[in-house]
């Protein structure tokens, strides 16, 4: 991968790569494989890529898409291997590096949402409009409303109310 | 006022200095290590295979009243066994060393290797093992007394024959088994070095 591809492609949405890659991960090792492949992704999807949504949109998608096709790998690996208690317990404060307490808890909060409801409160949060959620997800942008109001409602559940 | 989420998401950001970027370094490693090992592991239980095989076919062979046929087909399939077992621990010893790309080019050389010495048994060693057997069965029969009264050249080229046959057949069959089982991981050893390059390059 060039450095330039890197400077130009990358770098500017790296935010948002770790933001997904966090949610996604429970511990360091794992957060950097996602990211890693994420970039190796982007790189190796580049001529696919053809200008028809933005560039950022593209980011989004594979970013996504990549975790939710780890994440799962990851489930079934751990399935074979051995019982392990449920992903709630994985989830410590320890495993996110933020300085924040309180964004600490709410990314433990957004981690006990399912895949799905995951990746589409990070896009809100990342303050892409209905529109751009929905075409990324690939549903309508009144489900996404619809889904969104949900999603807040049951974080405030997981963060005891102490959020609104 | 307690925050909301979209404040604690925002403001939390805004805030952290730690959200700097991982280095972007031995991307294939691991992916490599995971393609070599699921060979590694499938050409062993593949080669273990031969010997309940071998056990198997002698048995039968024994239990038939052929104890000579029995004893040349085992020592025939213990051989690969042994044979194939060799060229496995020189798989399994090619040093991993810095640099990844070198290690799967040394691997992919070895594996191709591997191949065309197996092709080069099962051409050789199906029909060793069939023509004899067909030789041992078929001893009294008229089809084996018509041979017998051929002319010597002539019974010749038709052993030949059937032994080009077999042999076209077994190496057929291995080739198809051997896309079937190590196709996908072959597929994923190849593009996995084409990407190594393509990196390298870009």
């Amino acid at each position: 991968m060039s450095r330039d591809f890197y400077t130009q492609f990358i770098l500017p949405y790296v935010g948002i790569i770790i933001k997904i890659c966090r949610a996604y991960t429970d511990n360091e090792e794992d957060f950097q494989d996602y990211y890693q492949e994420v970039c190796l992704q982007l790189w190796k999807s580049r001529d696919n890529f053809k200008g028809e949504s933005k560039w950022s949109t593209w980011v989004y998608r594979i970013s996504l898409n990549v975790s939710l096709s780890l994440l799962r790998k990851d489930k079934k690996i751990s399935k074979k291997s051995v019982e392990l208690p449920a992903i709630e317990d994985k989830v410590e404060a320890a495993s996110d590096p933020f300085q924040d307490e309180s964004l600490k808890m709410l990314y433990q909060a957004i981690k006990k949402l399912s895949e799905v409801d995951r990746a589409i409160i990070l896009l809100y949060l990342e303050e892409k409009s209905y529109q751009e959620i929905a075409e990324i997800m690939g549903l309508s942008p009144i489900n996404i409303g619809v889904k969104i109001n949900r999603i807040k409602k049951k974080l405030k559940t997981l963060l005891h109310g102490k959020v609104y | 006022m307690e925050k909301s989420i979209e404040n604690i998401w925002k403001e939390g950001f805004e805030a952290e200095t730690k959200l700097s970027a991982p280095a972007i370094a031995n991307f294939y490693d691991k992916k490599s290590k995971l393609i070599t090992q699921k060979i590694n592991k499938r050409t062993k239980k593949d080669n273990l295979s031969l010997l309940p095989v071998a056990l198997i076919i002698s048995a039968i062979l024994v239990f038939m009243g052929e104890f000579f046929l029995a004893i040349y087909n085992a020592v025939l399939i213990v051989a690969l066994f042994f044979a194939n077992k060799k060229m496995l621990r020189d798989l399994n010893s090619i040093n991993i060393q810095d640099n990844t790309y070198y290690y799967l080019l040394n691997y992919k050389k070895q594996v191709k290797k591997i191949i065309k010495s197996s092709t080069l048994i099962a051409g050789l060693g199906f029909p060793m093992v069939i023509i004899p057997a067909y030789w041992v069965f078929f001893q009294d029969t008229k089809v084996m007394i018509k041979l017998q009264e051929m002319d010597s050249i002539l019974a010749m080229m038709l052993v030949a024959g059937l032994a080009l046959f077999f042999s076209i057949v077994a190496i057929s069959g291995y080739k198809l088994s051997n896309k079937m089982m190590y196709g996908n991981l072959l597929e994923r050893l190849e593009s996995t070095i084409e990407d190594m390059e393509e990196l390298m390059k870009d």
